[in-house]
């Protein structure tokens, strides 16, 4: 049984802070998701802000290590060590063990103890289920640094079931029009692909060729997406009435041959109507692979830190609601996250 | 409401009238009476309801959410009912309560009395969803806008009954919501409803855009010539004790100008121009078209209305007799006539004809125009019958010359809908001292390359942004297209442009030689 100490969060200010690189654990000399390149990183998920290439070590889980080396290739780390979720290295006196967070394949908490405190570092993450990832362990600690980007209460992300439907609906309405539907290359795509199928829908799902490798490297590691095809070369007639996945808004000589496309934008960005317009949206879905609103209070509810840090976002919602809670909160301000509307990436 | 609420969100992110047409053929198709009728009559605007205060929205807010955090979603949304809308909680999955019915909501907004409203629609909330929320708050404010038309509602129903939409046409306005005989007779149970008989709208003859070197080309013999008057254009009609005021795409507008409506004591229907005047007449002097607003938007009191009347320039219809076919001149005489003989209110005015012998006199008078209740003018050819498709060009409008002024461009908006990179709408500002007053949002009239050139810059330059919108440094002084402008206190420079548009970018001319604003008040008309 872990009871969360005021004094221990206190202490670990001292051995684990925010440096102009990113997170720093100095007993370890090592950074968590660094943004520049450095000795010894430990990365959370393979998403870019995150995963940044030309460190001489990296420690990740091993489908985190594949995601790097298939996006930065030779930059992906000189020494690339894999840690499985569970397992415990220690560091210098720092003990390492990478906990699931949720958030996309491959991605992990940090648990950092040292001096007796418990630090969890959860990268992004999210507390519903991921048929593409492993689910989210809760895990009890003196301080646990969290996102932000969905920290305002107007984000409560709908059941990922009901914005699936719709997406269906509209396919049954508009059966001669494509429908385009743009994601992040990394997590959301495979997971829109995975929740289709789920829905039981079994046509072929066309690919733009930038989301191709990480599909097949989904399904590698063993999650189905079932029958994928390239969109570029595709037959206009079987366009009619496709899914089309794409990352951004789409575009290029391939767009010519659909018919007269539904945009679909799949972002928990578009639950604010302004943001869905701005994407040019025709069908915005409420899907993200972040903690909305609700997750993310719960989650300070379940572990009950001492101390919550919040890395990027709008912390000062959450800070606001964590003083409601009665947990002491700290925004680090971390730079390179996000950016403006950026989700995930 | 939730199924209501889900056509409202696809309708408001539809772009294509044939997408619309499908949404509502297909909630037409799957929603029972008298539910899709209501539905309808509410995207119509046909169901009046006052509407809810801002008050009562930030009462509500109060009520059921922190402060603090209100204050910073409102500050990221913007829109103080999606806000709302955004952070109620959500009904729990198996709640005792179930949502109201469109059908419902519609007749207890009609009724509810003023103090009751916030009660009611709190019950409400917390049965529906956050896009149910959503549109229910717009429904109750009255700004629920899905940019639907009751032509485009009739053709979608026409298209999924299998009739013919002038066939829906005619009977549509002699029913009232929830339209159950016409759902029957589209749904093969029951017989035509009568064609409506009643005070049935016309569509409208479209007026073109007159070329800039096409006056030389047109037969002045052949044509007419009218004053553009800057009002609202509208069709009044009166058959058997039924009146109504029709707006340009047949909505009906009897509730909001009732005093025009009582105007209609005649069998037949005639097209004018709706005007606000500045005092109760006659004789009525026009107001531009801004002061109309108030009551198209049911903001002001009753009492701070202006008074309204209307400029008539064609007769559709006379008792039963169809006018359409027949030439302009001889409609126009049949109106004149009618007017000596039988119009007997003092709202109504005749629109006159202007003398046009020769293209040099007409430009001059074109030239000469002032005054901000004139757009310009309007030329008709005498032969020509009322043709809604007005695909010949019979009417045309040649706007009156725009006027333009030097200002200091200090946000961009991006745009929506494909094309999306681009910005879509500008603000520039005139300077008042130190300050810099925005004169409005103004579309882009620029060649291809400057416009990238503008955009390149001020993505380049941005040093602010909220949503869509880029704030830029001011520093880039840009012209200012616009018709005229007019008073107006709904604006931080006391001024309101009609059609504002960028026509040029002054690249490398400093901020300080833009004009101020006594520079565009000396433009102000009247």
């Amino acid at each position: 049984m872990f009871t969360p100490s005021v004094t221990r969060a206190a202490a670990a200010g001292r051995w684990i802070y925010p440096t102009p690189a990113g997170l720093y654990v100095a007993p370890g000399d090592f950074f968590i998701d660094p943004v520049r390149a450095v000795d010894r990183a430990v990365v959370t998920h393979g998403h870019s802000d995150h995963a940044r290439g030309g460190h001489a070590h990296v420690l990740a889980t091993p489908a985190t290590l594949a995601i790097m080396e298939q996006r930065l290739g030779r930059s992906a780390g000189t020494v690339r060590q894999p840690l499985d979720c569970g397992d415990t290295l220690t560091v210098c006196g720092v003990r390492v063990r990478l906990a699931p967070a949720g958030h996309v394949l491959g991605s992990a908490q940090v648990v950092v103890e040292h001096a007796g405190a418990r630090v969890v570092v959860s990268g992004d993450y999210k507390r519903r289920p991921d048929p593409t990832c492993a689910p989210f362990e809760p895990v009890p600690c003196d301080v646990f640094v969290t996102e932000a980007t969905f920290a305002l209460p107007v984000f409560r992300h709908p059941p990922e079931g009901e914005e699936i439907g719709r997406l269906l609906h509209s396919l049954a309405l508009f059966p001669e029009r494509s429908h385009v539907v743009s994601v992040y290359a990394l997590g959301k795509c495979q997971r829109v692909i995975a929740l289709l199928r789920a829905a039981g829908y079994d046509h072929p799902i066309y690919l733009h060729s930038a989301l191709e490798p990480l599909c097949a490297l989904y399904t590698r590691f063993g999650v189905d997406l079932g029958d994928l095809r390239p969109v570029v070369g595709a037959d206009a007639a079987a366009l009619k009435g496709a899914v089309v996945m794409v990352s951004g808004s789409g575009g290029g000589g391939w767009a010519a041959a659909l018919s007269d496309p539904v945009l679909a934008v799949a972002s928990g960005w578009v639950r604010v109507r302004q943001w869905a317009r701005q994407r040019g949206a025709e069908l915005p879905l409420v899907i993200s692979d972040h903690a909305d609103w609700d997750e993310l209070t719960a989650t300070l509810a379940e572990l009950s830190p001492a101390e919550v840090w919040i890395t990027h976002g709008r912390d000062d919602a959450l800070s606001h609601q964590a003083a409601r809670m009665g947990i002491r909160a700290r925004a680090l301000a971390l730079v390179g996250r996000g950016g403006e509307g950026e989700e995930g990436e | 409401m939730k199924r209501f609420a889900r056509l409202a969100e696809a309708l408001a992110f539809m772009p294509s009238d044939e997408g619309k047409r499908r949404l509502l053929a297909d909630y037409a198709a799957t929603v029972p009476d008298p539910d899709r009728g209501w539905g309808l009559a509410v995207l119509l605007g046909v169901v009046n309801a006052r509407p809810a205060r801002p008050a009562v929205l930030r009462a509500l807010a109060a009520r059921r959410t922190d402060p603090a955090l209100f204050a910073l979603s409102h500050g990221f949304v913007g829109d103080l009912a999606e806000t709302l809308a955004l952070m109620w909680p959500d009904p729990p999955p198996r709640a005792n309560s179930l949502p109201p019915s469109i059908a419902e909501v519609a007749a207890a907004l009609g009724t509810v009395p003023r103090g009751g409203v916030e009660e009611l629609l709190e019950g409400w909330l917390d049965t529906l969803d956050a896009v149910g929320r959503y549109t229910l708050l717009k429904l109750a404010g009255g700004t629920l806008r899905v940019d639907v038309g009751p032509r485009l509602v009739m053709e979608a129903l026409a298209a999924w009954g299998g009739v013919d939409a002038h066939a829906v046409e005619e009977c549509w306005h002699g029913l009232t919501p929830p339209y159950e005989p016409l759902f029957a007779w589209l749904e093969r149970r029951g017989p035509r409803p009568a064609a409506a008989g009643g005070a049935v709208f016309r569509p409208v003859m479209p007026a073109l855009p007159l070329g800039t070197g096409e006056p030389a080309t047109l037969d002045p013999a052949a044509w007419v010539m009218e004053w553009q008057w800057d009002g609202l254009r509208v069709q009044l009609v009166g058959h058997g004790g039924q009146r109504a005021v029709y707006g340009r795409n047949g909505e009906d507008l009897s509730a909001l100008f009732p005093e025009i409506a009582a105007a209609v004591t005649f069998d037949g229907a005639v097209e004018g121009e709706l005007l606000a005047a500045a005092e109760e007449g006659p004789p009525f002097s026009p107001l531009p078209a801004a002061a109309i607003q108030p009551r198209l938007k049911r903001t002001a009191k009753v009492p701070s209305l202006p008074p309204v009347f209307v400029r008539l320039f064609d007769m559709l219809a006379e008792g039963t007799e169809d006018l359409r076919p027949l030439p302009f001149a001889a409609r126009r005489a049949r109106l004149e006539h009618w007017f000596a003989a039988a119009s007997s209110s003092p709202r109504l005015e005749l629109s006159p004809l202007l003398p046009l012998e020769d293209w040099e006199t007409a430009r001059r008078l074109h030239d000469g125009i002032a005054g901000a209740c004139v757009r310009g003018l309007i030329l008709k050819r005498r032969d020509a019958a009322y043709d809604p498709a007005g695909a010949g060009g019979a009417w045309r409008v040649w706007k009156r010359r725009e006027r333009t002024v030097r200002a200091v461009l200090m946000y961009g908006q991006r745009g929506s809908g494909p094309g999306a990179a681009a910005f879509d709408s500008y603000t520039a500002g005139v300077r008042r001292g130190a300050d810099l007053l925005p004169v409005g949002k103004a579309a882009a009239a620029l060649p291809d390359a400057d416009r990238r050139d503008l955009d390149r810059w001020i993505a380049a330059n941005t040093v602010n942004r909220v949503g869509p919108v880029r704030e830029v440094p001011p520093e880039l002084v840009v012209e200012v297209g616009f018709d005229a402008a007019a008073r107006s206190t709904r604006h931080k420079c006391g001024l309101v442009l009609r059609a504002p548009c960028i026509r040029r970018v002054c690249w490398g001319e400093p901020a300080a030689t833009a004009d101020t604003l006594a520079v565009l008040e000396a433009m102000v008309d009247g």
